[in-house]
């Protein structure tokens, strides 16, 4: 069991949180598979798999029963190569519109809303977004704003090491639970309770870069 | 003002918890009006019944042990109904919904399952699986959600929610 610590969270919610963080990344940490190199010399991505529950929960939150769905946005921070954090954007300063087929936003507030969130300047940012009853590949549009949403953000955080992530995720249907599992060098997929999910991961230049699961 | 041991230790507790000036300030507002300070005390007396319970051992009967291995196999949400036409056979009792739902619903007490509500149909699941259907309900994430609310709506005992969403983080 975890240990936790609650706080008053305000307006009927608690603020909950490990009570101890888990040692800094050593040898002793379990990582499953090793990221070997991507096409643009990126080391590859760790995310792990406390993070990918959270992905699956932000991603399917924002379905509503008898509503189309709709692409949401989100991002991942880390060092180095490991993720560590996940962080939501549902004020109207981030995301402007969102729709089945397109999401639009603004990096500047999105960038600005990940440094709020952060204890540390990350240097490592991952972009994502849903495809939701879509496949986890970048459309022509995702792939013409890649390079420059990734300037966008280096203006403000010029060491960061900006990636892509398309998070496709199934129609609704109750399936059982399968744990992630990585299905290619930049793809993990995993299937919740009411939908399959599949995350591929871009460079800005739609390189795949290389994804692993750990802990 | 000599103050006593107890008042003594509670202090000391609210200044070395993380969350102790708020807790303090949040117990300040209740304690300062005897209204609030009333229903404070009530709930304080049912906190202590909840609490004493937490380390006693979970006993399960026979069928609840079938039951919550038969759903933990599926790893998908069951309905009363669907337990009690595929263990109605080996197990006859079941097979009368009404027993495979009272069955479900001492488990859930018990913080061995957890509900999810969908249309009109009431599935049981994974404690796991039923706080994270809640939090995407709720838009809600595991570091700041309502857990009370989430309690309530999957019928788990709150200590058996926190703990999963500790493993969530």
């Amino acid at each position: 069991m975890r240990k936790i610590k609650v706080g008053i969270g305000g307006n009927g919610t608690v603020r909950i949180k490990l009570k101890k963080k888990k040692e800094a990344t050593s040898s002793a940490t379990p990582v499953m598979e090793r990221p070997s190199t991507s096409a643009r010399g990126f080391e590859g991505i760790s995310i792990p798999s406390s993070l990918i529950n959270q992905m699956e929960i932000r991603v399917e939150s924002v379905f509503r029963p008898k509503e189309q769905d709709v692409e949401v946005v989100y991002a991942l921070s880390g060092q180095d190569s490991m993720v560590d954090q996940l962080h939501k954007f549902s004020s109207n300063e981030v995301v402007a519109h969102a729709t089945p087929e397109m999401i639009s936003y603004i990096a500047e507030k999105m960038v600005e809303h990940i440094r709020e969130e952060r204890t540390d300047i990350p240097g490592l940012i991952i972009h994502a977004h849903s495809h939701p009853s879509g496949l986890p590949a970048l459309s022509d549009v995702d792939k013409n704003s890649m390079p420059e949403v990734a300037r966008r953000i280096r203006d403000i955080i010029p060491d960061a090491a900006v990636l892509f992530g398309v998070h496709a995720v199934s129609s609704e249907y109750r399936r059982p639970r399968t744990p992630p599992e990585r299905v290619s060098d930049n793809r993990i997929r995993w299937s919740s309770i009411t939908r399959l999910h599949e995350v591929a991961f871009f460079d800005e230049h739609a390189r795949p870069v290389v994804v692993s699961i750990s802990g | 003002m000599v103050r006593s041991e107890n008042i003594e230790k509670l202090a000391g507790l609210l200044s070395a918890d993380e969350y102790g000036e708020e807790i303090a300030e949040a117990l300040v507002a209740i304690m300062a009006e005897e209204r609030k300070r009333n229903i404070f005390v009530v709930k304080l007396d049912e906190i202590k019944k909840i609490v004493s319970k937490l380390d006693r051992e979970i006993k399960l009967s026979t069928l609840e042990s079938a039951v919550k291995k038969f759903i933990q196999a599926k790893r998908q949400p069951l309905t009363a109904k669907e337990v009690s036409e595929e263990l109605g056979e080996q197990y006859p009792s079941l097979g009368h919904r009404t027993h495979s739902s009272a069955t479900l619903n001492s488990l859930v007490s018990k913080g061995q399952l957890g509900k999810i509500k969908v249309g009109y149909s009431v599935y049981f699941t994974e404690p796991r699986e039923a706080v994270m259907e809640c939090l995407k309900r709720r838009d809600e994430e595991p570091e700041r959600c309502s857990s009370t609310q989430i309690a309530a709506e999957t019928g788990m005992p709150i200590n058996v929610v926190l703990e999963v969403i500790g493993g969530l983080l």
